[in-house]
């Protein structure tokens, strides 16, 4: 048996599966998986690293472990999707844990959670003061989430009435020396519009252009490959090589 | 042409997949002239059984070199600890012939019966 080729091939069969399937699987962030989803992961990256490295099994069985998983992980998605009652047994639902400043023990200790483990996510969230709460709610992701008291709450443009503009986003035109034709239309520019804009930046070429965006208002932002910046900027205490 | 080939050709890997890992079944089987590896332990059974061990000693070494060839197609598909108790009983059928222990070569050649029957299953 030559293990090398063996490990290779089972290597490039549970990556491309781990990677077939976490694409099926949907692109919940990572900040949002529950302590199931998080626990779960981690069994799958499991089994896929045994199936790459332990040859002491045939490949086969830890490759059903895999599909076995991901299928159930998969079934559990559409079932809290589609059955809201289902949903919330299966994935939990936000608990109340602080009301107008007051901690709600019963909850807390539904949830296991200690009153040490509490301040901490509140400082976490910049609230020293417990009084300024008036409602703190703990996630199915194990985030707490905070409404501070209306006397609390940051100042916005709107309190001060100060008018505003509806926001937009900046859109990539040229990558790598590449026009983006298509983000261009878009914007609804063309190529002697860039070509201009470029020239007021003193840029000739559209290969000196590493980044180009249009900015929300409709200025165009230019980054060149050369940067021309100094040696002031250089971190390294000592001449290298490292 | 562009959706067809999102899905076809995750598809098609998972299929590839499939097929490496369950190949061992059919790669097994002879697929040539010289990887005849259990018609090879047949005649040297006959030929132990007959006494005729220049033909036996001479049925080991195609054997050996069937084994050979059938470990490198399907160690892919295999438990490793398979393949190396097969090559332990293939190493213990070569000595006995040696010894000319007709005893020990067929108790060695029924364990392999045995161990083919569970190859790849």
């Amino acid at each position: 048996m030559n293990e090398t080729v063996v490990v290779i091939i089972r290597v490039i069969i549970s990556f491309f599966t781990l990677l077939i399937f976490t694409r099926l699987l949907g692109k919940q962030e990572v900040g949002q998986l529950t302590f199931f989803d998080y626990i779960n992961g981690i069994t799958i990256g499991s089994i896929a690293a045994t199936l790459a490295t332990d040859l002491s099994a045939k490949a086969w069985a830890h490759w059903l472990g895999l599909v076995g998983y991901a299928l159930l992980t998969g079934l559990l998605q559409y079932i809290t999707i589609k059955n809201r009652y289902l949903g919330k047994v299966l994935d939990g639902e936000p608990t109340v844990v602080i009301e107008n400043g007051k901690i709600l023990e019963t909850n807390l200790r539904k949830m296991r959670i200690k009153l040490s483990e509490l301040m901490t996510l509140l400082r976490s969230q910049q609230i020293f003061d417990i009084t300024q709460v008036e409602y703190a709610v703990f996630e199915i992701n194990g985030e707490l989430s905070i409404k501070p008291k209306p006397e609390y709450l940051p100042v916005t443009r709107k309190d001060l009435q100060i008018p505003t503009k509806p926001g937009r986003l900046a859109t990539e035109v040229i990558q790598d020396g590449v026009v983006l034709d298509q983000n261009l239309e878009q914007r609804k520019k063309d190529r002697d519009w860039l070509h201009q804009q470029l020239r007021a930046h003193n840029i000739e070429n559209i290969k000196e252009v590493s980044y180009a965006l249009i900015l929300p208002n409709d200025r165009l932002y230019v980054d060149k490959f050369d940067d021309n910046i100094g040696k002031e900027t250089e971190m390294g205490d000592y001449d290298g090589p490292y | 042409m562009k959706k067809f080939l999102l899905y076809f050709i995750p598809l098609l890997t998972l299929s590839v997949f499939i097929a490496v890992m369950n190949s061992g079944a059919f790669l097994k089987q002879p697929l040539g002239k010289d990887d005849r590896l259990y018609e090879s332990i047949q005649l040297i059974e006959a030929g132990v059984k007959n006494k005729d061990w220049s033909k036996v000693k001479t049925e080991t070494a195609k054997m050996e070199k069937a084994w050979d060839k059938i470990a490198r197609r399907i160690q892919f598909s295999v438990e490793k600890e398979q393949l190396l108790e097969i090559d332990g009983t293939i190493a213990r059928i070569r000595g006995a012939v040696e010894a000319e222990d007709d005893q020990s070569v067929l108790e060695e050649i029924y364990y392999y019966y045995g161990q083919w029957e569970q190859l790849a299953r």
